[in-house]
Order: C-alpha cells, then structure tokens, then sequence
C-alpha cells in the first residue's frame, strides 16, 4: 500500500506527461520480452552443423526456436523435389521473417519518444517555476517554484529511466535479429544446394 | 689598590710637606734678615744630618704604619659596607618582583572588568533589540507598546518587567490562536459585493465566513479584509456554522491577512496557445495538419491491407481447385492494393519465372507511392515543429530583454513572466512533435509491413500455380 501510494505521488508531482511515459514503460518492456521469446534460436549451434544433426535425428524435439522450425519447414519442402525451390523457401520462411521482426519500429520508436516527452514536462515544470517565481511563491495550488523544478527534475528523470535500459535491450535484441537473419539466408544457400549424404 | 692608596698619601704627605718647606723657606726669608749663622763645623754638622734623618725616618716609618692601620681598618669598614649595600639591593630586587607580580594581577583584573562590562553592553543591546522585536511584533495583535515617554523615570518598567509583560502578551495570543473563534464582520462575495456575516476564525491561518447572500471559504483581500475563494461548497459550509459539520472540509491556509491573494487563472490549452503568441498558433496549425495527415494515412493503410489473409486464402484455395478464372474475378472484385498486386500476379501467371517476377515488382513499386503517401509530410512535421518552438523561444527571450534594458531588473515579475510566456513555445513545439514523431514512425513501419506482405502473398500464389501445374 505504501510503495503504491509512494509511486503515486512520484507520477502526481511529473504532471501530464507522466501517464504518457508509465503507459509507454509498460508496452516498451512488454514488447521488449515479447521479442525476446520470439528471438530464440533454439540452439546454439552454426546452420550447417544444424542440418547434419536433424539428418540423424538428434535434434532436440522441444526446441522451438526459430531456426529449428524453419529448417523442419525446409525439410519437408526439400523432399518434394520443387523446382525453383528457393521461392517456396522464401515463402515458407514468411513467417519466421515476420516473427523476427515483430515490433522492432515500435521499440525504436517508444524509446525515441521517451526522452522527448521528459523533455516536454521540463519545460512545463520551467514554465510554472518562473510564473510563481513572479510572485515569489515557493508553494502555491499549481505548484509554486518548488514544485515545478521538481517537475522539470522528475519528468526528465523519468525519461531517461524509460529509455536508457530500453536503448541497451533493443541493440542487444537487434543484433540477435540480424543474426537470425544471417542464419535464415545461409539455411536457404543451404537447403539448395546438394546435401551430401541426404541424397544418397 | 693599597699601593695606590700609599702613593697617593705620599704624595699628600710630600705636599705637605712641601708647603711647610715653602713655611720654613719664608722663615728662612726671614731669617735672612736676621743676622748670619756662624760656620758650623763638618763633624757635628754630619751629625746633625744624620740626626735628622734618624728623625724624619722614624716620624716617616710612623707615618707609614699609621697609614697602612687606617688601610686595613678602612678596607675592613668598606667589606662590611658593601656587605650591607648587597643585602639592601637584594631586598630591593625582591621588592620590585612582588610589585611587578601585583601589577600583572591587577591588569588581568582590569581586563576581566573591561570584558564583563562589554558583554554586560552586548547583553543590554541585546535585551533591548529583543525588547524592541518583540513590541513590534506585538503592535500588529494590538499591543499599544510601554509608552515610556508619558512616565517619570522612577516610574518606567525596567527591561526584565517589559521581558515578562511580552512574554505574558505574546503566550495570550498565541492561546487565541489555538483557538476557533466565531464574530461578526464583513467580507466580499465572489461578484465582488461586501457582506456582513459570521467569520469564523480558525486561529489565525483559516477563515470561514457565513450570511444570507451566500458564504465559503474565505481568502485574505488584503489590509484585513476577506474574500469568498472560488471553489468551495455552500451546503458544507452552512453545516459549519451550525455546528453539524461531518466528512472532509475545504479549508484556505494563508499566512496573513494583511498580503491579498489573487486567484491564478486556470490554464486552458487555448489561453495557453495564446500567450506563445503568433508562433505558437502556428505551431498548433501545422500539429493539426499533422493530424490529418495522420488520420488520413491510417485511411489509406486500412484499406491496403483489408484482410490480405483472408483474400489469399480465398484465392489460394481457388488456384489448387484449378479455377485460375474465378480466383482472377474474386481478386478484381476487391479494391485492396494487396488485392491489385495479387491481380496482376494472377493475370501474368503463365509467364516464365522470372518476367513474372518483374511485373510483381513494379505493381508493387506502383503501389507503393499510394502507400508511402504524407509519410514524409508528416516526419518533416515532427522535425520542425520543435525548431519553431525555439525559435518561438528565442524571439520571446529577445523580447523579454529588450524590457529588461527599458526598466531594468527591479521587478522579477517582468523577466520571470517573460521568461515563462517563451517558454511556451518550446512545450507546444515538443507537444505536437512526439506524437508526430510516434505515428509518422509507426506508420512507416506499418507500410513496410503491408509491402512485405503483398509481396510474399504473390510469391505464395505463384507457387501454389506452379505447384498445381506439376
């Protein structure tokens, strides 16, 4: 009850950007763990080593991640014996392509906007120090000096807060998705040229 | 010393001698006058000599002992004299010591004099500054001061007596001040007409005030009048004056009723807009038009991308069932742009691989501009917004400075308001800049996104075709 009421009063004396900033905290780090489920490999090992071990059977059942079912979606498509292969590679692998980059715009753009709405409720925070700094009045109904330099401090602080280990994750997450990128394309180069050993 | 001494009587000695010589040569000179002394003869004259020099030795050698008696006895007298000199200077020097050990007493006595009657002065400026305070401070409750000027001077209070009085004074008051108290007075309604009421008085930092025109909260007026503040509630405060009151009562917290408080005008958006003058209008403009173009291009996005799925489904299912023709007229009777691409990817599918491939490409690139349109109307919004808000700043700090130059900086009102009124600008720019920044981002994306889409929904016709022409 304490902590709820603490917290409440930090987002009362941000003003009106502070709801802003709490709902963007809250999508930012719930599509930040979205991504990060979704970015899995499921294994650790290189894409050709991958195909070998499914050849003999030992890859992991469990395993979900996202190379581990586009290689059984490649397969499956390989034993067909398409022509233009590639192609239907390219469209079974939509999904996975989608997967990967599902909210990437929406976190670069949360934790671009953060800092901007901090900003924002700075200056209104200024704004109400210098009206009551007319006045001298150091608390009043709005605010007075105090309040709004707390204001212009806290709404800031808030920004950067948001953003900052938003920032980190989303580099960490995007350098896992070009990754995954990589490793989709080589699986393609892969599953398209002649296998040794599958053929025969 | 001795032989000092004995020469120096010697010589005495020898002059006085001398001088009875020059007495006997004057006797002689009168002697010459007398008749002549017969020859003496060589013998007895001899004698004679030596008589006399026997007899002036033993007188001399008489002298001498004489002398060297008196030496002694004077040397003896002068040891015993110097013995005393010494004994009386020693006793002088300890004389002087307990002089000097008495006067350094005495000057730090006169120092601890001089020290406690300073701070005997301090105290007393003290006690009559705080005299003086506190009568003032008690002036404004009505305390009429100790009119010393009306008494004779036996008669006037000493400084403790004031002490005790004000003290006395001052803890009445402050016992009054505890208190809620209740009188008739007068104070101003909100329209601005002068009433005569109830006030009730909490102590000295709250009012009520009660008549039959209306009543509330009361706010100091200045020079201890009172006003009704704007907020409060009718009914409650009746409750108050009956005695009846339950739940949470409104109350204004001043801290005298001497300073007035004017109410601050509540912002609006619009009041707002309009103290960052011309340049905050245009800002608020070009954000609306952002929002159009915003509505519009969620508009357009909508209708690209009506349910691809559903229609690639549709199709798709069509293509595996052979009917190439009724999937063609199933995807020309919707108007989606997905829906364009899959048409002319449909119409084109008995082309080889690759020139089929190109005709997708362009329909899509023709699809694009559709897709792509205000996109970059609106980010070049967001990028210019928050620069017109600077500049809005900028102008506004130029304009507050040039009045500063004018009147100077007696008043801070005129720099902090003006200060305020540029900052203005800088919060609407920002305001309309993020969420054009967000959508004009978000919508980037979304396009992106329908593009990939169209794309891969040919690829997947085109396959499935190919699949069922095997």
């Amino acid at each position: 009850m304490n902590v709820f009421q603490d917290v409440w009063g930090y987002l009362e004396s941000g003003g009106y950007v502070m709801p802003p900033l709490f709902i963007i905290t809250v999508v930012l780090w719930w599509t930040l763990g979205y991504r990060m489920m979704s970015l899995q490999r499921g294994t650790v090992r290189g894409t050709r080593n991958l195909v070998y071990r499914y050849m003999h059977g030992k890859l992991p059942s469990k395993s979900n991640g996202v190379l581990v079912r586009a290689l059984s979606k490649g397969m499956a498509l390989r034993k067909e014996n398409l022509p233009h292969l590639r192609r239907h590679l390219d469209d079974a692998f939509v999904d996975e392509d989608r997967e990967i980059r599902k909210y990437k715009v929406l976190i670069t753009t949360l934790v671009l906007v953060a800092p901007l709405l901090g900003l924002l409720g700075t200056v209104s925070g200024m704004i109400e120090t210098f009206d009551s700094l007319g006045d001298m009045s150091l608390f009043s109904q709005s605010g007075g000096i105090a309040g709004g330099i707390s204001q212009a401090l806290i709404t800031t602080q808030m920004g950067l807060a948001v953003s900052i280990p938003g920032l980190i994750v989303n580099g960490i997450l995007d350098k896992k998705q070009k990754q995954l990128e990589i490793d989709l394309a080589q699986l393609k180069d892969f599953l398209c040229s002649p296998i040794p050993g599958l053929e025969a | 010393m001795k032989k000092f001494i004995i020469i120096i009587l010697l010589t005495l000695s020898l002059t006085t001698w001398a001088q009875d010589d020059t007495n006997e040569e004057a006797a002689a000179a009168a002697a010459v006058q007398a008749p002549p002394i017969p020859q003496a003869d060589e013998a007895k004259s001899q004698a004679d000599i030596q008589l006399a020099y026997k007899k002036e030795y033993a007188f001399l050698s008489g002298q001498v002992a004489n002398i060297q008696k008196r030496i002694k006895a004077y040397g003896s007298e002068v040891k015993i004299e110097k013995r005393q000199i010494e004994a009386e200077i020693s006793s002088l020097e300890n004389q002087l010591l307990n002089a000097e050990t008495e006067a350094s007493a005495l000057e730090d006595e006169i120092y601890e004099i001089q020290r406690n009657s300073e701070s005997a002065q301090d105290n007393q400026g003290l006690m009559d500054s705080t005299i003086i305070q506190a009568s003032s401070t008690m002036t404004e409750y009505g305390f009429e001061g100790f009119d010393d000027n009306n008494r004779e001077n036996s008669n006037r209070l000493a400084d403790l007596e004031k002490m005790a009085e004000l003290i006395n004074q001052a803890n009445a008051l402050i016992k009054k001040q505890a208190t809620i108290t209740k009188s008739k007075g007068e104070f101003f309604l909100p329209n601005g007409t002068k009433v005569k009421g109830d006030i009730l008085n909490v102590g000295q930092v709250a009012s009520y005030g009660h008549s039959a025109q209306g009543g509330g909260v009361l706010a100091p007026a200045g020079e201890n009048q009172f006003k009704v503040w704007a907020d409060n509630d009718q009914a409650l405060n009746a409750d108050v004056f009956n005695g009846s009151s339950a739940g949470m009562l409104p109350i204004f917290l001043y801290e005298s009723s001497i300073k007035a408080i004017e109410e601050k005008q509540g912002k609006t958006v619009l009041s707002v807009i309009n103290s960052g003058g011309m340049i905050a209008w245009i800002i608020t403009v070009l954000g609306l038009f952002a929002l159009l173009l915003i509505i519009m291009r969620i508009g357009f996005l909508k209708s690209a991308s009506a349910s691809t799925e559903k229609l690639l489904a549709h199709v798709v299912e069509k293509i595996k069932a052979g009917d190439l023709k009724a999937a063609i007229t199933y995807a020309g009777s919707k108007s989606s742009s997905s829906a364009r691409v899959l048409l002319s990817a449909l119409r084109n599918l008995n082309r080889d691989r690759d020139h089929l491939e190109d005709i997708i490409s362009e329909s899509i690139l023709h699809e694009s501009a559709q897709l792509n349109r205000f996109g970059s109307l609106i980010m070049v919004v967001a990028t210019v917004a928050p620069l017109l808000g600077l500049l809005g700043t900028v102008t506004g700090m130029i304009s507050t400075f040039d009045i500063i130059t004018e009147f100077g900086t007696g008043d801070p009102k005129l720099l902090s308001s003006g200060i305020s009124i540029a900052l203005v600008t800088t919060e609407v720019g920002l305001a309309v800049a993020i969420p054009a920044l967000m959508f004009g981002n978000i919508l980037s994306g979304w396009a992106e996104r329908i593009k990939d889409d169209m794309e891969k929904a040919a690829l997947r016709a085109i396959n499935v075709y190919q699949k069922v022409a095997e």
